[in-house]
């Protein structure tokens, strides 16, 4: 019976998830802390919520359990794993953004990259008004209106 | 609420990657805007992304090319792939290429350059791992001076290049790993065409169209092998046995030299080959952890010597994959199906089966039984076979009668899945 290591991670909630070091040290800043030796008692994450950061944890948990075989069939599971995963609501892909921006996994980064500008792909400026208008808390600069005066031959 | 910072913004758009999505995208806002300008890593002009492309003369894209590379900064990928336009000016490539130079990591470019540019000249010693060149020429290799010391990738298309100036390339990058060559234009200086390379850091090679005299390919390292479509007088692999995967497609090769232990061989893929049985046994015999065996399409010379299922098994116990297909005259039916019969020793690990064999007959399936009986743990199995159009009586009725044998003999293996492939 093998002793696998645990790692505590405490998040803005005051939630405290435990989880199996293989899977804690996939975020680099984890991996970081704990080379460091500040992860004795449980790692802070206090920007992050119970919500993300659960989202986070079994996205490195699938990758760490799948073999890292070139059989086509794991392949295609954690693509199709990857699909589903960021089927989520935009609001929620832009909290995964921040959370794993500030913990550093590349290969999710670069998924939720991906997704989003795969949304924004083949939009005109218009749609992308429109977009923006949707999630007006993200993109909160409005210097730009004035060039979609011009766009909009309002003149 | 959190706003998303600028860099995020700009990682966001890189992986755009088309330049008028890009550009689109930097007109919403002045936070894109600066995204676009300050933290964008990759831009991509591609004539696939956007019909205009087409439409516009070479000197407007060389404008707009020009306009949008240089607005950027810290580019990190560039690629121009434009399939309509016959050349750019040397002036507009070598301004593209000294901007971005200090940054840029990837590079892909296919268009040709008049006059000539020298693109090793203008990347060396800066960050380049990965390049992709297509339609243009490499004239004067110097390792000292055009040192590529993080070139992880390198892919010559349609290129022409000298073989000295070739395996020089190879050893001004210390790190490569991985080499694919296209249709090289290799200039001829003795009376024989011959390519050597040498590189101990080498893990992939894909070569593909080259009609050489002699090619000799020394590497350590190497793992994975693949050729297409190539007409070779001698071949040469020198190697240290860490190759895993060897792959052929349309390859005719007079005489073949390896001089590696190939103990490591997991994958073997032929296809389109004419192979003297017994010499080709040799060289592979020694892969006892070959799990993948594909010898499709072959072709075997009026020699009785065809590809005997004992040795198959005795040499491959780990084999997992095994897929066999013949061309085969009637004459030499006999002597497969006789080959077949001689010893009983099992492929246990083989899961996955797949024949095929240029006519359907009663050879045909007294063969697959055979190799059914072999096989006890097989999953799956698929039997390929060719139709002609238009089918004569006789054609329709052994097709009949093929069908109703393959029937019959998978009822006594009913946990087997059967599958038909017909062309």
């Amino acid at each position: 019976m093998s002793f696998s290591k645990t790692i505590m991670l405490r998040n803005y909630d005051g939630e405290t998830f435990v989880v199996d070091e293989v899977v804690a040290v996939e975020p680099q800043t984890i991996e970081h802390m704990i080379e460091d030796g500040c992860a004795n008692t449980s790692i802070p994450l206090p920007n992050i919520t119970s919500k993300i950061l659960s989202k986070v944890i079994e996205h490195c948990k699938k990758h760490v359990e799948t073999p890292n075989s070139n059989e086509k069939d794991a392949k295609a599971d954690l693509k199709s794993f990857d699909f589903d995963f960021v089927k989520a609501d935009q609001g929620t892909l832009f909290d995964l953004i921040l959370a794993v921006n500030y913990l550093n996994i590349k290969g999710l980064l670069d998924l939720i990259y991906q997704t989003i500008a795969d949304m924004i792909k083949g939009k005109t400026p218009e749609e992308e008004e429109e977009m923006r208008r949707v999630n007006a808390w993200v993109f909160s600069c409005f210097v730009g209106v004035t060039c979609l005066y011009f766009k909009s031959k309002k003149i | 609420m959190n706003r998303l910072p600028v860099e995020v913004i700009g990682n966001i758009l890189s992986h755009l990657r088309a330049a008028r999505d890009v550009v689109i995208a930097s007109t919403t806002c002045k936070k894109w805007r600066e995204a676009c300008l300050k933290h964008l890593h990759m831009l991509s002009f591609n004539s696939d992304d956007w019909p205009v492309f087409r439409d516009l003369t070479t000197s407007r894209l060389e404008i707009l090319i020009t306009q949008t590379v240089f607005q950027t900064k810290g580019l990190q990928g560039l690629s121009i792939l434009m399939d309509g336009v016959d050349e750019f000016s040397a002036s507009a490539v070598i301004a593209w290429l000294m901007y971005t130079r200090e940054t840029l990591r990837c590079l892909f470019y296919n268009v040709r350059t008049t006059p000539n540019v020298n693109i090793l000249d203008i990347c060396a010693r800066q960050k380049l791992e990965l390049l992709v060149l297509a339609h243009n020429s490499i004239n004067g290799v110097d390792p000292n001076y055009q040192r590529f010391t993080f070139l992880k990738s390198l892919s010559l298309s349609y290129v022409s290049i000298s073989s000295l100036d070739l395996n020089l390339l190879l050893a001004a990058c210390p790190h490569i790993q991985s080499l694919g060559l296209v249709s090289p234009e290799i200039a001829i200086t003795d009376a024989q065409v011959t390519v050597e390379l040498t590189s101990q850091t080498l893990k992939k090679v894909y070569i593909e169209a080259i009609s050489l005299d002699k090619f000799t390919l020394e590497a350590d390292n190497l793992v994975k092998l693949h050729l297409k479509d190539c007409a070779l007088e001698l071949f040469e692999l020198i190697g240290k046995g860490t190759l895993k995967h060897f792959k052929m497609d349309d390859v005719s090769i007079l005489h073949l030299d390896i001089l590696d232990p190939m103990d490591d061989l997991e994958t073997i893929d032929v296809n389109n080959f004419t192979i003297i049985w017994s010499k080709f046994y040799q060289i592979i015999s020694k892969s006892c952890k070959l799990k993948r065996l594909r010898l499709w399409n072959v072709v075997f010379d009026d020699d009785v010597d065809f590809v005997d299922l004992e040795s198959i098994a005795l040499c491959f116990p780990e084999l997992n994959y095994l897929a066999l297909s013949y061309e085969l005259r009637d004459e030499l039916k006999e002597g497969v199906l006789h080959y077949c019969l001689q010893g009983s020793s099992l492929m246990k690990n083989v899961t996955v089966l797949d024949l095929g064999w240029s006519v359907l007959d009663e050879h045909f399936s007294d063969w697959v039984g055979c190799l059914l009986e072999r096989c006890g743990n097989l999953k799956k199995i698929t039997i390929h076979g060719v139709v002609s159009e238009s089918k004569t009586h006789v054609e329709c009725h052994m097709l009949a009668s093929f069908t109703s044998s393959i029937v019959r003999l998978m009822r006594q293996y009913i946990h087997v899945d059967v599958h038909f492939v017909y062309e």
